[in-house]
């Protein structure tokens, strides 16, 4: 076989392209092939796809096309450009048989084809012998027909298949998706069934129906005599008006439940009002009642493939699928987010498909700013791959929401640069969330450092210790100094508590060095159960002959280093001693 | 092992959760700042020989001044020296002719503190003090019986004793001192509170006309703003022949001197301050130790500071030798700089050893986990503005007592839900202050 024909003088490697056994299939919209130069309007991807697909076919690999027909049709005219150079018809009779097998809507064609051919060699057994295999092969005008065309797609009867016949090839943008037509197919079938019970209900077949209000049209609108040729031709002329409105009103069900949004126009349009009105009353009016239902019960939810030719087809169709999103969401933004790039996936046919990640990204920002800045790139990811590189920026009072300085905008200014400039996708989403972080300051020490400063420190506290511990002034030591003489200086201490007449009992600690002063004022405490007002010790001192704040100032001296803390405290009008203190005094 | 009484550990760690310096134990915890201490335990010996000192502690908020003072205060107590502290506030400054300048005088008096009477108002038992042992001296050189030397007949005695001690060691006022503090003997002895207390409150300067004072203790004179120094000066001479070791006194809060609005008075006070500087280091008083806290603001600002005096700009100007690491501590200017990590390590190290001491628990906080827990605090939103480490010891303290009570709660839990709040003064913009 000869090898791929190139016809953008390009070459291409495709061992790397795709992986054996898994085909990802370029979508390419349904068209109506005509040569095999039609290839040339298609996609870089497209094309390259067609040759794997060519190939594999050539080596007996038949990829599922998943409905994108188009190719097939290509490799039909391929074959057809490759017999007129060669005029190998045994080769291109069992491809096309191949070709027919595997891909059931060129087996038509194929055959057709085939047998003009044969037909211009006169090869009259081959004619035959293929006429002989399959019996409904026939290449007419019939064959475009919708019921022929679905018959064995939708399992039709040869009443349904009339029926469809009867209709004109639909030919808008929503019909030219394949699964579209079916639901509408399948529910117009359905919706006529229907009516033809309500009318049996009225004793009447629909037909009758039609035939009356087309009656009352042709009778109108032409001068034709009742029964005559011009006058029945004129009758079902008018009634495939009729059938063609209860088409547009499936139509209308089904892109009603697919949410596309353009409606078709189902006024019956026929110029005489009479005929109008009995047919929006007989027809109508049964169709609006009965068309709801019945397509809720019958249309199948679109298949992604569907709806992302449907987004395609109508580019602000996602609004509708957002504000539902938006609507529920209650917090949970990784779904949200999930969400948001589902329908993009939806999308990805969508010229507009960066619009969802601006306007989600929006949305969000009230929410969670990492989500919001996730979202915003993936707009720029679309964008930089739409025709026109618009390059939103995210509005002031949302840059407010999500920033919490102008270091987390800067930061986010060079992630977006960056990825404009390497489109590392990937790299870019990884470097959202480190913009948040706040800096961790790391603390680190210095084990050197930290032994000079303990060291210090030690040294510190012993010299404090110096300081702080108790001179221990006891003033029961008496120092005098008597001069002698010129040379002479005569030191004597004397300790006053050896001098006492110990008139007092000392029950207190032999540590404290208490005068007998101090233990006679300790006593006057014990005696008043250690507390006494201060006016009452001021009289007891000044009977003494004492001044009572120095003699209070002088035991709480004494006693400050073997407490801590002082004996006596001063609260309002009292002196007190408390009594855990007053045991440590004691002696032992 | 750490060596520390459990009094003192037990100050430190109840203390320090409450945010204020331990009263006891506190040399324990003063990580960082041994050469200061070191400079301030020479400079106390310098005036327990006689010499007279002014000192300047500069540090910005959450260095430590207050720590430092509250530590000169405890050494010096314990050094018997009288020690006294007042806050510079918008109602009490250095210079005034409206009076401010005697609540500041008042503010010192109120807060004289001696170590057995450390929380302030220890005037009263100085005054007795100084009573008895002019009454003892009396007494032995008359020979005449401690017991009877307070009776009527000796009281001219007396009286003329504690007059002629006030003469010699003072120099201005000394009459209406002598004559006050004679009433407060007559107070006294003859049981009349109400004169001891008119005694006192004239000490204290709480007279505000020269009449009341004249009704009530029959002096002329009164204490006010312009001869209150003097009477601090009389106070530091008492305090000495008393037997103590010199006179202390802190004012903290400096900064509210450079919030003075008019550029005149403000120059006045910082005037004041250059004669106390010049009074101290020219040998005009003795024993004599006042320290000055403020921020570095107050010091520096060329327009509003101490530096916008140009004759006290001169005499405290950094030695331009200084560097960070070569430091002289003997200028009259000490900078406090803030703790850097490894002290704030070691310091929380010292703490875990106190806490542990404390309540004899080994809790489970490695040198890692403080390092964890310091990482976290220091990276709290607001940590680098006004986290000090009185808050990270507050919440280290209170996370080791959570540990100690529930041992198997998660350490880096706790760590998380640390939060760091603002505590610092809520100023106006300095700058902003009116110039009037």
């Amino acid at each position: 076989m000869d090898g791929i024909i190139d016809i953008t003088n390009e070459s291409y490697d495709l061992r790397e392209l795709y992986e054996k056994d898994k085909f990802d299939v370029p979508s390419w919209k349904h068209q109506y092939i005509y040569s095999y130069g039609d290839l040339g309007g298609a996609t870089l991807e497209q094309k390259k796809f067609y040759y794997v697909f060519k190939e594999s076919f050539l080596k007996g690999k038949y990829i599922d096309l998943k409905g994108n027909t188009n190719y097939a049709f290509i490799l039909l005219f391929n074959f057809l450009e490759i017999y007129d150079d060669d005029k190998n018809i045994d080769r291109l009779q069992i491809q096309f048989s191949l070709l027919g097998a595997h891909y059931s809507e060129t087996k038509q064609y194929c055959t057709s084809f085939l047998l003009k051919l044969l037909e211009k060699i006169g090869d009259q057994d081959r004619i035959n012998q293929l006429k002989q295999e399959d019996k409904s092969l026939s290449y007419n005008d019939d064959y475009w027909k919708l019921g022929n065309r679905y018959r064995e797609k939708l399992y039709l009867n040869e009443t349904d298949v009339q029926l469809l016949n009867k209709l004109e090839n639909p030919t808008n943008n929503f019909c030219d998706i394949e699964a579209c037509k079916i639901e509408i197919l399948r529910l117009y079938i359905a919706l006529f069934n229907e009516l033809e019970k309500v009318c049996l209900d009225d004793n009447v077949t629909l037909q009758q129906v039609f035939d009356y209000i087309a009656g009352i049209y042709v009778k109108k609108q032409y001068s034709y005599q009742k029964g005559s040729v011009n006058y029945k031709y004129s009758i079902e002329e008018t009634k495939k008006y009729f059938y063609q409105n209860i088409f547009k009103h499936a139509e209308n069900a089904v892109r009603e439940i697919y949410a596309h949004k353009r409606k078709l126009n189902t006024d019956l349009g026929l110029h005489v009002s009479n005929a109008n009105d009995k047919y929006n009353e007989r027809i109508t009016s049964v169709i609006e009642d009965l068309l709801p239902q019945l397509a809720k019960k019958l249309v199948k939810k679109a298949h992604s493939d569907t709806e992302k030719e449907l987004y395609a087809l109508n580019t602000s169709r996602w609004k509708i699928k957002f504000e539902e999103l938006t609507d529920k969401y209650k917090g949970d933004y990784k779904q949200f987010k999930s969400d948001i790039v589902a329908l993009g996936i939806l999308n990805e046919k969508n010229p507009s498909i960066e619009h969802i990640f601006y306007e989600a990204s929006k949305f969000i920002s009230k929410y969670h700013r990492e989500t919001a800045l996730t979202l915003y790139i993936y707009y720029l990811h679309y964008d930089l791959r739409s025709e026109s590189f618009d390059n939103k920026e995210l509005t002031k009072s949302i840059q407010k929401n999500i920033f919490e300085s102008n270091k987390q905008l800067h930061d986010f200014q060079l992630v977006v640069s960056q990825y404009i400039n390497d489109r590392d996708l990937l790299g870019a989403l990884r470097s959202i969330p480190p913009i948040f972080e706040t800096n961790r300051k790391k603390i680190s020490v210095n084990l050197d450092t930290i032994k000079e400063v303990e060291i210090s420190l030690s040294e510190t506290v012993n010299l404090l210790n110096e300081y702080l511990c108790d001179d221990f002034e006891n003033e029961d030591i008496l120092i005098q100094s008597i001069q002698i003489n010129d040379k002479e200086l005569e030191i004597k201490i004397t300790d006053k508590k050896a001098e006492t007449k110990d008139e007092v009992q000392n029950i207190y600690s032999s540590e404290l060095l208490l005068s007998e002063t101090q233990i006679s004022v300790l006593s006057f405490f014990t005696k008043n159960n250690l507390s006494i007002t201060t006016d009452d010790f001021k009289d007891y001192a000044k009977n003494n002959g004492w001044f009572a704040r120095p003699i209070i100032d002088g035991i709480n001296e004494t006693c400050y280093e073997f407490l801590d803390d002082i004996l006596i405290e001063e609260d309002d009008n009292y002196y007190i001693i408390t009594e855990n203190y007053y045991q440590t005094i004691l002696a032992q | 092992m750490i060596n520390i009484k459990p009094k003192e550990a037990s100050a430190i760690i109840n203390s320090l959760i409450s945010g204020v310096v331990p009263k006891m134990g506190v040399q324990h915890i003063t990580v960082g700042r041994s050469e200061e201490i070191n400079a301030f335990v020479l400079s106390l010996e310098d005036v327990k020989n006689g010499q007279s000192l002014v000192k300047f502690w500069i540090g910005d908020f959450g260095s430590g001044k207050s720590f430092m003072l509250h530590l000169l205060n405890t050494v010096a107590m314990k050094q018997k020296f009288v020690v006294a502290n007042a806050d510079f506030t918008p109602d009490n400054r250095l210079y005034a002719n409206d009076g401010k300048g005697l609540a500041l005088y008042s503010a010192i008096m109120d807060n004289v503190a001696i170590q057995t009477k450390p929380e302030g108002g220890a005037l009263p038992t100085l005054m007795e003090k100084w009573i008895e042992q002019v009454t003892s001296k009396t007494s032995e050189e008359n020979n005449i019986p401690v017991t009877e030397i307070r009776n009527d007949q000796y009281q001219k005695l007396i009286s003329a004793n504690i007059m002629k001690t006030i003469n010699e060691i003072t120099e201005v006022g000394g009459f209406d001192f002598g004559t006050v503090v004679i009433k407060y003997y007559e107070g006294y002895i003859n049981g009349d509170d109400q004169q001891c207390r008119n005694a006192l409150k004239w000490l204290k300067g709480e007279y505000k006309t020269k009449i009341e004072a004249r009704q009530d203790l029959g002096v002329r004179e009164i204490i006010n703003d312009q001869n209150y120094y003097d009477m601090l000066k009389n106070f530091c001479k008492l305090f000495v022949s008393m037997g103590y070791s010199g006179f202390m006194i802190n004012m903290d809060e400096a900064i509210n001197l450079y919030k003075i609005a008019t550029s005149t008075m403000r120059e006045k006070n910082y005037e004041k301050i250059l004669t106390i500087y010049n009074d101290c280091f020219q040998g005009k008083v003795n024993n004599l130790f006042i320290n000055f806290a403020g921020t570095k603001e107050f010091l520096e600002n060329e327009r509003r500071g101490l530096f916008s005096y140009q004759a006290l700009k001169s005499r405290l100007e950094t030695n331009k030798y200084e560097t960070a690491e070569i430091r002289d501590l003997a200028q009259p200017v000490i900078r406090l700089m803030p703790l850097d990590h490894n002290e704030i390590f070691v310091l929380l190290k010292k703490l875990r050893e106190i806490f542990n001491s404390n309540y004899k628990v080994e809790i489970d906080i490695s040198d890692e986990d403080i390092i964890s827990f310091m990482e976290v605090i220091f990276n709290k939103p607001g940590a680098s503005e006004f986290l000090t480490p009185r808050e990270v010891i507050r919440d280290f303290l209170n996370i080791m007592n959570l540990l100690r009570q529930n041992p198997h709660v998660d350490k880096s839990c706790l760590f998380g839900e640390i939060e760091v709040s603002d505590e610092r003064p809520k100023d106006d913009l300095l700058d902003s202050i009116e110039e009037l």
